[in-house]
Formats: C-alpha cells, structure tokens, sequence
C-alpha cells in the first residue's frame, strides 16, 4: 500500500503529560458526522470465497494457504432453513488452531465433559468415521463470528461491530443483486483512519497523543498480555491460543525475560499444517520462531524485526502506521530497562507492558463516536471460560475470574496435561486418527 | 568469499571495506566472521567491519547464529562473545570524506555525519532509534519519509537523499541491507547504491547434520539467480562495479570444519574477547584510499572449497599475532 507509505512520521513520540486524552466534544461530533456518510463498500479489500459445507477441514485449510486467504465463508447444508443467511459460517485459521489443538489434546475430554458439548462430541465422531466437515469447525475459535451488513452500511456500522473484537464483515451487493460485495476487514477500517488523520487537522492532534495518555484497554495490564516462555512447546503456544481466545501470543526469552517474538495462528497455518510429522508440535518455541522468520526475506533479503513493538510514549498515529506498514494485526508495548552488566556495554532488555491491537484503537474510535456496549476483549473472555474443563469450576462464574484462573494454568501449561514425554506422544498420535498427515500436501 | 578475493585481488594487496551482514542464513556463519575478524586484527589499516542488522544478539538469536555456535561449540559462550565484539563495529564509514559507507540508511534523527559520530555506539542495537534506523532502513520511491514494513527504522525517499548528501558534501551512499538482482542498483541520480555480494542468495545446500527445518532443499534446487558484485573505487573515487556469480558447488555432503581442526576451540574462545580490547582504538569512522566496498554474506559453498592448507596457515599467522600483542 503505496498511499500508506507517504504518510509523514513527523511525531513519532509524543511530549503530551501523563493525562487521559479525550476528543473534544465539538470535533468529535464532526468526524462520527463525517464516519456515518463514509460508505463502507468503499473499503472493501478482499472477495468472498466460499466453500461447501461438506468439504474436509483439510481441504478448506489448503484453499486458504494456497489462494493466500484469511478467511472462507461456509455454503449452508442443503438442510438449513431457506430465507435465512446463505453461509453457515466463516472459517479462519484462528478456527485452524482451534482445531489442531482440539486433535491433540483429545485426551483430556471425559465422556461427561463431551455430554456437555455437544459439537466436540461431534468432532470426535466425525473424526473417527475419518472426515471432518468443515461446517463443525466453522468459528469453533469463537473469534469469528459471521456479520453480515447491508450494502449501504457506513463506517460507523463497521466500528460497532469491530469494537466486539470481530475481525471482519460481509457486506452485501447493491440490489437487486443477491451477491455478496466482499469482506471489509479492520485492518481496511484502520487504514482508512490512518488516511483521514492527513485531510483532517483536529483527528491528526487527537492521534498525536500518546498510548499512555489514551484509554486503552490492554496497556500496563501485563497480565493482558499471554505470553509462553520460549523452551515451551508449539503445541503449548496453540493451546494457549486456543485456550486464551487470542490470535497471537508474545515469546518470553528465558535468559533475560525480554521479549524475543511472537507467534500467531496463521504461523501455525503456514507452518504446522503442511508438515510432514507430529515432531513439529513438541518443537520448542525458540526454533519454531526461526522456521517462521526463514522464509521472510529469503530471496530479497528483506529480514524483518522479530518482534513488531511500540513504546507507552509512542504516539497513536505512529502505532496504527505501524500497524499497517508491518501488515500485522497487533504490536507489542514494550518499556525500556536497560540491564547493567558486569562486563561491557549495558544491554537494553525489552520488557513486556502491554499490547494494542487494531480492534483496540477501533473501540476508541468507537467510543469518541458514542457507539455503546464496547469491549473489544469480550470474545476472550467468553473463549476462556467455555474452555474451562473437568477440574474447573463450573461456568458460571464471572468470565473475568475464570480467565485470569486459567491464564495462570495455562502459564505452566501442566494443568491438566500429564507431564511426561508419553503424553505427547500419545497426543500426538491422536493427531494420526484424524489422518491429517497424509492428506495434507507438501508446500 | 574466497571468490569475492579472488574478484577483488586478496587483503592486504587489496584494502577492503565490508558492510555489515556476516553472520545468519547459512551454516559457516562462525568460519566467515572469524576469517574477517582474523585479518582484521592482521591487517587492522586494510580491512574495515561495519556493523549489519543482523550482528545482533536478538537477531542472530532467530536466524541461526547463535544455533551454529551452540552447535559447533557445544555452549553459547562463542555467541556472546562474538556479540559482544560486534557491540564495538562502527556504525558506518567515510571514504576520502566524499563516499558515505552505512549498512542499512538514513535516519530522520540524523542529519549530519557529526551526530554519527556522537552515538554511543557500544550496545546491542535497539529496537528504536538513530542508531538502529542506520542498520534497518532502506531507500524507497517516496517523498520524505514512511515507516519500513520490516518492523524496524524507515524509508526515505529521493529528497531526503539529496539532503543529507548535500548537508554532509557526499558524492556517494554506499549501502546494502537488500538483494539487488544485478549485484547493484543506483537509484536516485546515482546518488545512493546498493551493493550486494552474496551470489544466488536463495540457494540452501543443507548438509545432512543440520537442523530439521521445514524449507530444505537439495543441492539441485533451483536458486533465484541473482549475482553479486563489489564497488572498486579508484585513487579518485571513480566508481566500477565487479559483477560475479557462484562459484560451483561442493559435492561432498560432509564439511570438515576447518577452524576446529587447525585451532582449539578453547583458543578459539578466546579469541574474539582479545580482537574486541585491541579494536577499542577506533573511535570514528575512518578514512582509506583505494578501497573495495562489499557486502558480505554467508556464501555457504565457499568455506567448505578452502583448501585446508591455506586456511590453517592464515590462522595460525592471526593467532601468533594476537599472542605477539600481548
């Protein structure tokens, strides 16, 4: 994105004191004036492709890799109510994790755990005849719900459901055309405001404050921030995930507790599905990371930074400028400590702080708009507590409890796994019944 | 490398200036920077280092420094200490005040050679600022300045080039950081060029010892085809680029890593901690007459045609000189 580029880095850190920013009324009203006329067909940035709802997760997993998707729309089973949505779902690999991690782990699932959820058992079942419709594991990450808004929806329309910590919509064709335009996803969203902070003067102060200054959710909240440790497995990095309701997770260096990377579901996508073995899930985290980044700059030479972060006194335009120049869906915040050693030169440790996501900064903007009911971290927490199984409470506790519970379980990830190299193995043959080595094809 | 002397004529017949980039991506990682650092040491006024992005702890912890120490050496003290010789590399080089020498490009925190100078260059690079934005950014077809999508410094268009050569009454940027398919590429009027000397960048030959990596490909394989080239400049800084591509490679799927066999690894350890006291004497980017500018990067075919005879000799003439100096 060529436009994205030229946008000037003038205020990279704000001088700003440690107040909460907040818009003033007056322009506020005159940028949500500016956002309800704002059609959102205009930021459409990919088509949709569906798939049948029969067709094996497999082969729906090497149609996303291998047309560079991120996300598939589901046909309706010819049994479904006619007159209603023609999609069942959507499918992306944060639905993948969800299902891979579901595979090698099936162990942990007690019959009465499996009465309870009735779609697992379904899985399961499934598996075992030796097919999985993907139409079972349609949104099975709970992150991906399927929206669906009419042709002339406008930005604001978007910002409301974004600001549920959706990801993306679909958008209808102009009638009488009963198509679908396409899918409109927040990253399109947060670059269109990028581009607005240039045409309008009171949004491009607003965006020089910096984070610390703005209400944001996940800043200086280190226990927002799910992280593994990088000896740990990747099979603990997509539990986490899975478990978390989150898309990515920051690798902790052992040594010095800096942040060295991260990993997400779409490396796991990449990565994990074409392997040719089960190896790849005991692989520790540290390795996992360099297979990631090889290919990256392999024949053009343009290595990346192994781990995309801003600072609290980064300022807001920056971070979303970040955000869309690295194409990534969430950066790092990280506080400097420099760490004094007896020998040479002090080396400055990154310390983990917090992180901001794209549907954060569109929950601000959802908030200056006075959209109601926004809380972009509500599909984690229902994610987290549904996941909770046999030794947990029961879930009617408060979602909130029950995450930070299972947050510091899934640290250690001993929980409810035995430990012992059996374990995995046996976990990992599981993996085998669901004959996902051999059906899926070399990259 | 031996092909990049042999295009070049061999140090100390020839003064050499390498940018940066000497480890990572490849399996002799540890062979081709102690070789550079060896005649560095031997021939302090005719071999110049500049810092790269990847001589960095966090960096070469990703791709595969510091897993070719641990390998090779059984622990991580050859990495450390290796990153801690590259803490001390100058950031960039002048050559005769006209030829600005910098691994990566420009920073919008610096606009004079001076401010370079004035960086307290001694620490792992950091993931924000002048000094990291010298060793990451790349020039782009902009105006002004963008942010890079490598995550880290920035890209800077034609009129910040202009500027900060004419500020700084620099005829030439010399720099490397991306793969040029010709060996080089000019842009800007010929103002700035990249540089790159690592021939056939994609080919992976992958010895059977090594790593499981998902992205193996056999000695067969076909490559992205670039070649490589080093800058000559002449008593007038008159510019000609020496193009090569790869030298054929080794059949022999075994490598006798020579450095261990002709050295101990124990004085191997050693080592880098003695070159990095004695290269505490550069404080500032330095000036040389009839220089060859490269990029160096790990030409994995290389190291293994050393003839063994020739790397020991020049191994134990470095080591005997470093004992000589102290």
């Amino acid at each position: 994105m060529s436009l994205s580029k030229r946008l000037s880095v003038s205020s990279i850190r704000s001088e700003s004191p440690l107040v909460f920013a907040a818009a003033p009324n007056a322009d506020a009203e005159e940028w949500t004036k500016t956002w309800q006329t704002t059609l959102a067909r205009d930021l459409i940035d990919s088509p949709v492709v569906s798939v049948d709802a029969e067709t094996t997760v497999e082969d729906a997993c090497e149609l996303l890799l291998s047309k560079d998707l991120v996300c598939l729309a589901i046909n309706n089973r010819p049994t479904s109510v006619p007159g209603g949505s023609p999609f069942d779902g959507l499918f992306d690999f944060s639905d993948v994790n969800a299902f891979l991690t579901l595979a090698a782990t099936r162990h942990r699932w007690s019959a009465e755990e499996l009465r309870e959820n009735p779609r697992i058992d379904e899985i399961f079942t499934a598996a075992k005849a030796g097919k999985v419709p993907v139409h079972l594991v349609s949104n099975l990450s709970e992150k991906n719900p399927l929206v669906i808004l009419p042709h002339n929806a406008a930005i604001v329309s978007l910002l409301s459901v974004f600001s549920t910590g959706t990801h993306r919509v679909v958008l209808r064709a102009t009638p009488p055309s009963t198509d679908f335009a396409g899918f409109v996803s927040d990253r399109s969203l947060l670059s269109w405001f990028t581009n607005q902070a240039h045409e309008t003067s009171t949004l491009h102060t607003f965006l020089s404050n910096s984070l610390s200054s703005l209400n944001l959710p996940s800043l200086y909240i280190y226990s927002a921030v799910v992280a593994a440790k990088a000896s740990e497995s990747v099979l603990d990095a997509m539990k986490l995930m899975s478990d978390q309701g989150v898309s990515s997770i920051a690798v902790i260096e052992e040594e010095t507790g800096g942040l060295l990377s991260a990993v997400s579901v779409t490396d796991v996508g990449k990565v994990v599905v074409p392997s040719q073995s089960n190896q790849i899930l005991s692989t520790p985290l540290k390795q996992f990371i360099s297979m990631i980044k090889e290919p990256v700059g392999s024949t053009d030479g343009a290595d990346r930074y192994p781990v995309y972060s801003v600072l609290p006194s980064s300022t807001l335009l920056y971070t979303m400028q970040k955000l869309i120049a690295t194409d990534s869906h969430r950066l790092f915040v990280t506080d400097e400590s420099q760490v004094q050693s007896p020998y040479f030169a002090p080396s400055p440790t990154t310390t983990l702080c917090g992180i901001v996501s794209i549907v954060d900064i569109l929950s601000l903007f959802a908030r200056v708009a006075n959209i109601p009911d926004v809380d972009p971290t509500r599909m984690r927490h229902r994610r987290a507590s549904s996941t909770s199984t046999s030794s947990s409470p029961p879930s009617g506790r408060s979602p909130e409890h029950s995450f930070l519970r299972s947050r510091s379980s899934s640290r250690t990830s001993l929980g409810r796994v035995p430990a012992g190299t059996n374990s995995l193995r046996n976990s990992v043959s599981s993996l085998d019944s669901f004959q996902w080595a051999e059906r899926v094809p070399r990259p | 490398m031996m092909e990049l002397f042999k295009v070049g004529g061999s140090c100390p017949d020839t003064n050499y200036l390498f940018m940066g980039d000497f480890v990572d991506r490849g399996f002799y990682s540890v062979e081709t920077f102690l070789l550079l650092l060896a005649l560095k040491v031997r021939y302090p006024e005719r071999m110049t280092l500049i810092r790269g992005n990847h001589e960095s702890r966090q960096i070469t912890q990703v791709y595969g420094f510091y897993d070719e120490c641990q390998r090779k050496y059984g622990s991580s003290n050859v990495w450390r200490w290796c990153c801690e010789v590259f803490d001390y590399l100058a950031l960039g080089a002048i050559v005769d005040g006209r030829v600005f020498c910098v691994h990566g490009g420009l920073s919008p925190n610096l606009q004079g050679i001076d401010q370079i100078r004035g960086i307290d260059r001694k620490q792992e690079v950091p993931h924000d600022g002048p000094m990291c934005d010298l060793l990451w950014s790349d020039p782009d077809d902009i105006t002004g300045w963008g942010l890079s999508p490598r995550g880290a410094g920035f890209l800077f268009g034609a009129d910040i080039t202009k500027a900060f050569a004419h500020h700084n009454a620099l005829d030439l940027i010399a720099r490397a950081h991306q793969l040029a398919m010709e060996g080089y590429k000019l842009m800007f009027e010929n103002l700035i060029v990249t540089v790159w000397s690592a021939p056939n960048y994609c080919y992976r030959w992958v010895p059977i010892s090594c790593i499981p990596c998902s992205r193996t490909e056999d000695s067969s394989s076909t490559s992205c085809g670039n070649v490589a080239s080093i800058l000559e400049l002449d008593e007038h800084l008159g510019q000609e680029y020496k193009v090569f591509s790869h030298a054929p490679p080794v059949s022999s799927p075994f490598v006798s890593y020579w450095l261990k066999l002709s050295v101990s690894p124990r004085m191997y350890a050693q080592y880098p901690q003695n070159v990095h006291r004695r290269t505490i004497s550069y404080d500032s980017p330095w000036s040389c007459r009839y220089i060859h500018l490269c990029f160096f990067f790990v030409p994995i075919d290389y190291c293994s045609r050393i003839p063994s005879t020739v790397a020991s000799a020049h191994h134990r003439l470095c080591i005997t000189k470093v004992m000589y100096y102290y």
